[in-house]
């Protein structure tokens, strides 16, 4: 069986990316025969992918698999409609527009087509969610209940305590706060920037907080900008913009906290990165948040933004209740780790097999 | 306006091996303790304020927004020349004007009347396909209620 995976784009340092090109090297470890077509490649990663046009040749292939990662609108939904093998689906969700409205037209218009679009792409053998959050998206866009799965997202992530990543002690004197993520309103970054204010300007002046994340909704970015300005946070409130990989694990290397206040998740990759890098989390219980944290993490309902600064100095400064949470986020992340990942996608593969294509 | 023991309990641990009783009672007495030199929440521009909305975005609805937006726009019309220059500046938009008028104005007059009519072809053409949009919209509608029924 010949196994294509198709999304929307492949670029470095793209979660779904990420998780593409670990699902095709595992596929190839198991002897698969694979291949890689995206709308948009980056130059850096066309060696492993095609243009998606490319797929074209191999829509009555019968005998092959496509697998379709759905995260936002792409005119390439159609080679996906239209291939007569087997098929499945893997939806990392599609942020609501409404989250853009006012702030990126463009950005909301795709949102919304992109969830348009899922009520018109039920017919699959299986489609799987991220997390059942996703699942239950897909439950509610048409797709039927017996023909969905949870496969969490497949990344090849390090593990937590085989490579030394122990749980960090506790900052001497600068605390250094981390959020990592495309700089979006969904991800409410004026509530990451009112929590750190409370926390520098009443508890720590020496902490610094670094935002690291695609900086593209520049109405938004310069909003945020002036946010800083105003709650005085300048010199401590870093927006860095979006890093390659090796600098992304320099950051989590180096943060004392991990606090995200997003509104819409379907998986949330740094909060797995936090586990993994012995970083304690605070994070809004949303969307899919508290099903990717189980039991690990620290997270917060209805936001009081000095109850979670002061959570977060506890986090900061107390020895126990900080190893508690770091050591339990290290059991989660083993949920996660490459070989649970790989059985959960070969029981995938076992479920499709048992599938004939049209 | 919560207590602080209200604010303290918005923060959730799930871990047992977590003491939360014991976290909550140190929240809620550093909330009831601590002096906070600013209330945060109002800073910053208002929009930041605001969660997101539900915006109309059946196709017609936004089709219809774009169409509005386009009709408003002014039709093509030809800028007259100014300058802020002191003194001069008559006389340069005087002799921009003659210039304009003996060397493009008759070439670009009549480009700029045909784009014109394109332009308000083009509107009719929109305006054409924005209703049929519509009724189509109206009898999937209606045929998904049908098929409901059934």
């Amino acid at each position: 069986m010949r196994i294509h995976q198709l999304s929307f784009g492949l670029i470095p340092g793209d979660a779904v990316s990420n998780s593409t090109l670990a699902i095709d090297a595992q596929l190839q470890a198991w002897g698969f025969s694979t291949a890689l077509y995206a709308q948009h490649v980056a130059p850096q990663l066309k060696a492993h992918a095609l243009p998606d046009v490319q797929f074209v040749p191999f829509l009555d292939s019968r005998d092959d698999l496509l697998i379709f990662h759905y995260s936002i609108y792409s005119p390439n939904i159609r080679l996906f409609q239209a291939f007569r093998g087997r098929k499945m689906l893997i939806y990392h969700n599609i942020t609501p527009a409404k989250f853009f409205a006012g702030w990126d037209d463009h950005q909301a218009a795709l949102c919304h087509m992109g969830r348009q679009a899922l009520k018109t792409m039920t017919t699959c053998e299986l489609a799987v969610g991220d997390s059942d959050f996703n699942r239950q998206e897909l439950i509610e866009a048409g797709f039927d209940p017996a023909k969905t799965a949870v496969l969490p997202l497949f990344l090849t992530l390090p593990d937590a305590l085989k490579n030394g990543r122990l749980p960090k002690p506790l900052p001497q004197e600068k605390a250094t706060w981390l959020t990592v993520g495309r700089v979006a309103p969904s991800k409410a970054i004026a509530d990451v920037l009112r929590i750190f204010a409370i926390y520098k300007h009443n508890i720590n002046p020496h902490a610094e907080l670094f935002i690291v994340g695609s900086l593209n909704v520049t109405t938004y970015v310069e909003a945020l900008k002036s946010l800083i300005n105003d709650l005085s946070l300048v010199n401590s409130a870093h927006l860095v913009g979006l890093v390659p990989d090796s600098q992304l694990e320099a950051y989590y290397r180096q943060a004392d906290l991990y606090l995200t206040t997003s509104h819409h998740e379907g998986f949330c990759v740094p909060l797995l990165e936090s586990m993994v890098h012995g970083v304690p989390i605070l994070a809004r219980q949303s969307s899919a948040i508290p099903e990717t944290l189980g039991e690990a993490g620290v997270m917060f309902q209805e936001l009081g933004y000095e109850a979670v600064a002061e959570m977060a100095h506890l986090l900061l400064s107390d020895a126990v209740i900080r190893q508690q949470v770091i050591q339990k986020q290290q059991q989660r992340a083993a949920d996660f780790n490459t070989t649970r990942a790989a059985a959960r996608l070969r029981a995938v593969l076992t479920r499709l097999e048992g599938t004939a294509g049209e | 306006m919560r207590t602080p023991e209200e604010e303290a309990a918005t923060i959730q641990i799930l871990d047992p091996a977590v003491d939360t009783t014991l976290v909550h009672a140190r929240l809620t007495r550093a909330l009831a303790t601590r002096q906070y030199l600013q209330n945060v929440s109002q800073i910053g521009p208002p929009k930041l304020q605001e969660t997101g909305q539900d915006i109309p975005f059946s196709s017609t609805e936004n089709l219809n927004r774009l169409m509005i937006g386009l009709l408003a726009k002014e039709p093509l019309h030809e800028k007259p020349f100014t300058s802020t220059v002191p003194v001069l500046g008559p006389a340069i938009v005087a002799i921009r004007t003659v210039w304009n008028w003996i060397s493009t104005r008759w070439y670009v007059l009549p480009i700029m009347q045909q784009q014109i009519q394109i332009n308000q072809q083009m509107l009719l053409v929109l305006n054409e396909l924005a209703q049929r949009q519509e009724l189509d919209a109206q009898r999937i509608a209606e045929l998904e209620a049908r098929l409901q029924e059934r």
